[in-house]
């Protein structure tokens, strides 16, 4: 049934408060009970909502999410609708901090949950970029003290596949943008020797002045700073190379080791580079 | 809002999925569990929360799919809104939490109104931002505290110095020109 009677009938002012969750529950009980009679001001409440909706920036939540959903409805096999992966590893407490998601071509996407290759110049796959997303204000706040001027994280996920030649272009023009460098690890004598560059298709780590490796062994990338070093992936044995890779956007350091082929679970001797994220 | 996406509508998926369709559920998530993560994300704040709330909204979609009333609004924007709810309401929960176990971290002076308002405008999307710097003074600060921030009404009062009345006054404002603002730009009809 509508609602009939003056403007000033209606809690206008607090239903807007109720739009967005700012009410005391007292506040938001009063609300409710006129809204179960009032189609304007219902009506008013879905403008609000819509409004409200549009504002924030759209990433794809991590696949671990669409996990744990599939398996609350009985359908623990059914692929990640925003990466079209079958996941059938046993989430457990590291699945958060794991590293790249890096599946088989048979769709078995169980993975190491310490090591997993960064996508490779070989069978890459084409990221698709994610757009800036802030911390908590209140950590937040004090990285816009510390570091005014430093613009927020970009986050990636994997999304279809791309030939090598695309990769190695998609690498080139986004360190060709004055924005596209992300970050610059530098070796211990402070010589620039990888960029990881962005664009709106993904990110990419570009080896410049590395040394080759002998057989056996391999450059591995890891997150580092805040707490135990996680890694990222493999990088391959070459010097100069261009890889894809997935950057979460929690990460703020980055560090570059030299492993066995298939990867360390920690860093293992010093680390080659290193770099800030700085954006 | 613009039409999307191709295929079954919003409507014929939420029917769907209340007659068991896995498919269905997938489908949903794939159009608007990006814009149900990151408000979660955004107001919560840690991501281990921002998870357990995204995936509540969608494992209640599938439990109670009949919550969803077409004539209430659009899906996307009712799914965004149930997990600014929850998040809100985790936030809400770790701070008080946080307070009855006397973590230091809430010893320590947060930032102030203006400096927690930018940070705030970081999780805004390029139109988002447009429309919300054309806000006449007291409206946008008061939307950014008390959506993103998740504060209630008094708490923003307090954090700019106002009185609530004047907040709540300058959110429904702030909201009526928000969405027109949002119509100049081409984000809403």
């Amino acid at each position: 049934m509508s609602h009939v009677g003056p403007v000033s009938d209606h809690p206008l002012d607090d239903l807007a408060a109720y739009a967005v969750d700012a009410l005391e529950p007292a506040e938001r009980d009063a609300v409710d009970d006129h809204l179960a009679h009032c189609s304007a001001c219902s009506a008013e409440l879905a403008s609000h909502r819509e409004a409200l909706g549009a504002l924030a920036t759209v990433e794809a939540p991590p696949p671990e999410v669409w996990q744990d959903i599939a398996a609350a409805i009985g359908a623990p096999g059914l692929p990640d609708p925003h990466t079209g992966r079958r996941v059938t590893a046993t989430r457990d407490e590291s699945v958060s901090s794991r590293p790249l998601d890096q599946g088989s071509e048979d769709g078995d996407d169980r993975v190491d949950d310490r090591v997993a290759p960064v996508t490779s110049l070989a069978g890459a796959e084409r990221v698709r970029a994610r757009r800036p997303s802030p911390p908590r204000w209140v950590a937040a706040a004090a990285v816009l003290v510390a570091v005014a001027g430093v613009a927020g994280l970009v986050g990636f996920a994997l999304g279809s596949s791309s030939d090598d030649a695309n990769i190695g272009s998609l690498a080139q023009q986004a360190a060709d943008d004055p924005n596209g460098v992300l970050a610059t690890l530098a070796d211990g004598d402070g010589r620039q020797v990888a960029r990881v560059v962005a664009d709106e298709d993904g990110a990419f780590i570009l080896l410049d002045a590395l040394d080759d490796l002998p057989e056996g062994r391999a450059y591995q990338l890891w997150s580092v700073g805040e707490s135990e070093p996680v890694s990222l992936g493999m990088l391959g044995r070459d010097g100069t190379n261009t890889v894809a890779f997935r950057l979460p956007p929690t990460i703020r350091e980055l560090a570059i080791s030299v492993a066995p082929t298939s990867g360390d679970s920690a860093p293992s001797g010093e680390f080659q580079a290193s770099g800030s994220v700085l954006r | 809002m613009r039409r999307e996406h191709d295929g079954p509508g919003d409507d014929a998926l939420v029917a769907a999925v209340s007659g068991r369709d896995h498919e269905a559920l997938s489908e949903i998530y794939r159009r608007y569990g990006g814009a149900v993560w990151s408000v979660a994300r955004h107001v919560c704040g840690r991501t281990e929360l921002a998870k357990e709330v995204c995936q509540a909204v969608f494992t209640e979609l599938w439990s109670h799919p009949e919550r969803f009333d077409p004539a209430e609004g659009a899906l996307r924007s009712w799914l965004v809104a149930q997990a600014h709810a929850r998040a809100v309401h985790v936030a809400r929960s770790q701070g008080t939490q946080r307070r009855q176990d006397g973590d230091a971290r809430t010893e320590q002076t947060p930032p102030s109104a203006e400096v927690e308002i930018a940070v705030h405008a970081r999780a805004l999307t390029d139109d988002g931002r447009r429309a919300i710097d054309q806000l006449v003074p007291g409206e946008r600060e008061a939307l950014l505290l008390a959506y993103f921030g998740g504060h209630t009404t008094s708490e923003t009062a307090r954090l700019l110095g106002t009185l609530e009345d004047t907040v709540k006054n300058h959110l429904r404002s702030g909201l009526l020109n928000l969405r027109r603002a949002l119509e100049v730009e081409g984000v809403m009809t």
